[in-house]
């Protein structure tokens, strides 16, 4: 791991417990610094990543070390849109512990970072690149579902305690579940078709064994999701269960794909 | 250099008081206009009066006979009883009186605390004595922190986030619930005081239709009328529920106006769109069960009892919050006056120290006249330099000082020691 790429864990990792203070004590200036240490992390972690990429000679496709690195890149990327659009403060609270963890992966996998043969291949690096989109999508899908679920607990068993305050309205939360899913479902169908083509050009065949099992699994739960949405008008509660099943599976199914 | 406040208000004096000392916004310059000639100890001045305060804020030099002009004027024009308004009145001074009116602008000291009314008054009244020339640097500088300490904590406080009132907790549920109210519709079943007071908020804040439905059909017609809406048959109730966002229900039915199977019913033609029932009847028009629905929400006169309690506590804790702002303001506030008296304050002492020297050397020369014009230009030369070192480090110091939080002491300490206001 290159020195950018520790700065920018260490910067997540301030930005991420700024954000969940403000939770508890919602300070404004904990709020802005919070904002303004994770777009510092960003920029380091991209000035990392650069740097990787000119030293290795490749893009961040390397080995599970570089995949982490690359997915929190994401995940905190599609944060600070989401955050400067929609504005919901706790939002931080929920996403940037996930990112935060990735990068926790990728350090302690570091010293192991050994130099992997590289496939130069169109549809396979399509394929991991929309993959890794769609996950900071979930990712997205996840922290608002999450924040959805309670704050409907509140308005439903009537409790107004600090969450109630805290959150914000119903229906933008649902509104982050449904863009997430309408974008992050159309590009996970891209990586996953991808990777049959290349499959099948490479080995002339598709063999499903474990953790492919579990990502076409993902992306049937995901395309129940968002076909729901569409067509048969599920909102609320049930999506916001179906964002956290799918992150989950997603979540899990990807770590155990690529630590192969 | 003094600062006070002094006033009575909704805590300390009872109305029989407070609306013989309230001032008229129209009397306000002829008022600041005889201070000016009754109380001339007062340098600079704002008279903010409300109908639950009162109050001077004042530059003064000195703080007893300042307070003394004050109430003898405040007895004369107002009618007032000295010992009813010796028993109301509190003076506040510097930090004190700072503080105070922080508090004051940002709505802290207010009956309900967070109420938005507060800061408009209080721009009326420095607006006032602006006008009529009553103030002066440090007067502006003052109320113009003061709108700004106001500013800050609407903005980073949650004083005055949530509603404190029933029919307001039904728009902030209503908003928890849509987000947004632009474009919504809301169907009133039944007539009612609160009914009609929530209806009103919630068109404030965007709901476009309104519907309204009655057992007398005529009935929802004046209705209607009255907030620009439609009148629904009671017995199309079922058929327009579907279009409604957010039903506010208080009629005298003595059985439930929405049952559960309908609310379903509703839900599904609705595509899942969230629906928002308020219940202000007793005995209750739609059946609690309704609240158990995927997307409906239902709340009852008790529920939103309940909103405003929790809002109420919330407000308390953000009004701590708030407190710590005002005091940090405060310091600020003394750093800049403190920088502002910096300058005179030097010049005085080197002033003080100079007369002392002058007066000494004269009195030692007039019986030295042996001296030559050397000598005396030696011994002249001499005492300014003893001077100049002596107060080289109380000078020094202060300067170095003057930014810190300890300033304002130490400049106090110096005007005090060297009896610089005597």
């Amino acid at each position: 791991m290159n020195t950018p790429l520790i700065i920018a864990t260490f910067l997540f990792f301030l930005g991420m417990l700024k954000y969940l203070l403000h939770l508890a004590l919602r300070r404004q200036s904990l709020f802005i610094l919070a904002t303004i240490m994770i777009a510092l992390g960003f920029a380091f972690q991209t000035a990392g990543m650069v740097m990787r990429s000119m030293e290795t000679g490749h893009g961040p496709y390397g080995n599970l070390f570089e995949y982490c690195v690359f997915s929190a890149w994401i995940v905190f990327g599609i944060f600070l849109v989401a955050e400067g659009y929609y504005k919901i403060k706790p939002l931080g609270a929920f996403m940037t512990p996930v990112g935060f963890l990735l990068c926790l992966i990728a350090l302690i996998l570091s010293p192991n970072a050994a130099e992997a043969p590289v496939v130069r291949e169109y549809w396979f690096t399509l394929h991991r690149t929309t993959s890794f989109l769609a996950f900071g999508a979930i990712t997205l899908v996840f922290a608002a579902s999450v924040m959805y679920l309670i704050q409907e607990r509140q308005l439903k068993a009537k409790k107004f305690g600090a969450w109630y305050h805290r959150l914000p309205s119903l229906e933008i939360l649902d509104d982050v579940n449904r863009k997430g899913l309408i974008v992050g479902f159309p590009i996970y169908t891209v990586g996953f078709i991808s990777a049959v083509v290349w499959s099948y050009q490479k080995y002339g065949s598709i063999t499903i064994h474990g953790s492919t099992a579990l990502l076409i699994l993902g992306w049937l739960l995901f395309a129940v999701a968002s076909g729901g949405r569409a067509a048969l008008g599920w909102r609320g509660r049930r999506e916001a269960n179906f964002g956290i099943v799918v992150f989950a599976m997603v979540a899990m199914a990807m770590l155990t794909h690529l630590s192969k | 250099m003094n600062l006070i406040v002094f006033g009575i208000n909704h805590k300390t004096a009872p109305v029989e008081v407070r609306e013989k000392l309230a001032i008229p916004e129209k009397a306000l310059g002829d008022n600041l206009r005889l201070l000016e000639e009754r109380a001339p100890g007062l340098r600079e001045k704002v008279v903010l009066s409300t109908c639950n305060r009162t109050e001077i804020y004042a530059r003064v030099s000195d703080v007893a006979s300042g307070v003394d002009e004050l109430k003898r004027f405040l007895c004369g024009y107002h009618e007032v009883d000295r010992a009813a308004l010796d028993k109301a009145a509190y003076v506040l001074v510097l930090e004190d009186a700072v503080e105070h009116l922080f508090k004051v602008a940002s709505s802290l000291d207010s009956m309900i605390v967070g109420e938005p009314q507060i800061l408009g008054q209080v721009k009326g009244a420095y607006r006032a004595a602006r006008e009529y020339s009553a103030t002066g640097a440090i007067i502006n500088r003052l109320f113009e922190q003061s709108f700004n300490v106001a500013k800050r904590i609407r903005t980073e406080t949650g004083i005055a986030e949530n509603a404190v009132s029933v029919s307001f907790a039904a728009v902030e549920l209503a908003k928890k619930i849509f987000g947004d109210l632009e474009g919504k519709t809301a169907l009133l079943i039944g007539a009612g005081e609160m009914i009609e007071l929530a209806v009103k908020h919630l068109m404030a804040q965007g709901v476009e239709t309104v519907l309204v439905a009655n057992r007398t059909y005529d009935r929802a017609k004046e209705l209607a009328v009255q907030f620009n809406g439609e009148a629904v048959k009671f017995d199309h109730l079922h058929e327009e529920l579907k279009r409604c966002d957010i039903v506010i229900s208080s009629t005298g039915a003595p059985h439930f106006v929405v049952r559960k199977d309908l609310a379903e019913k509703v839900i599904g033609q609705r595509q899942n769109r969230p629906m928002f029932f308020i219940d202000i009847a007793v005995p209750r028009d739609i059946e609690p069960s309704v609240n158990e629905i995927d997307n409906c929400y239902l709340y009852n006169i008790d529920d939103l009892h309940q909103v405003v309690e929790a809002n109420m506590v919330e407000r308390a804790r953000e009004a701590q919050r708030a407190e710590e702002i005002v005091k940090s303001e405060v310091e600020q506030f003394f750093v800049w006056l403190d920088r502002l008296e910096m300058a005179p304050t030097i010049i005085a002492l080197r002033q003080n120290v100079e007369a002392v020297r002058k007066a000494e050397m004269e009195k030692t020369l007039g019986r030295l006249a042996a001296l030559s014009p050397e000598d005396k230009e030696a011994i002249d030369r001499m005492t300014q330099s003893m001077i100049n070192k002596i107060i080289h480090h109380p000078i020094a110091n202060l300067k170095r000082k003057a930014e810190s939080e300890e300033g304002h002491n130490y400049l106090k300490a110096v005007r005090y020691l060297f009896g610089l206001d005597k």
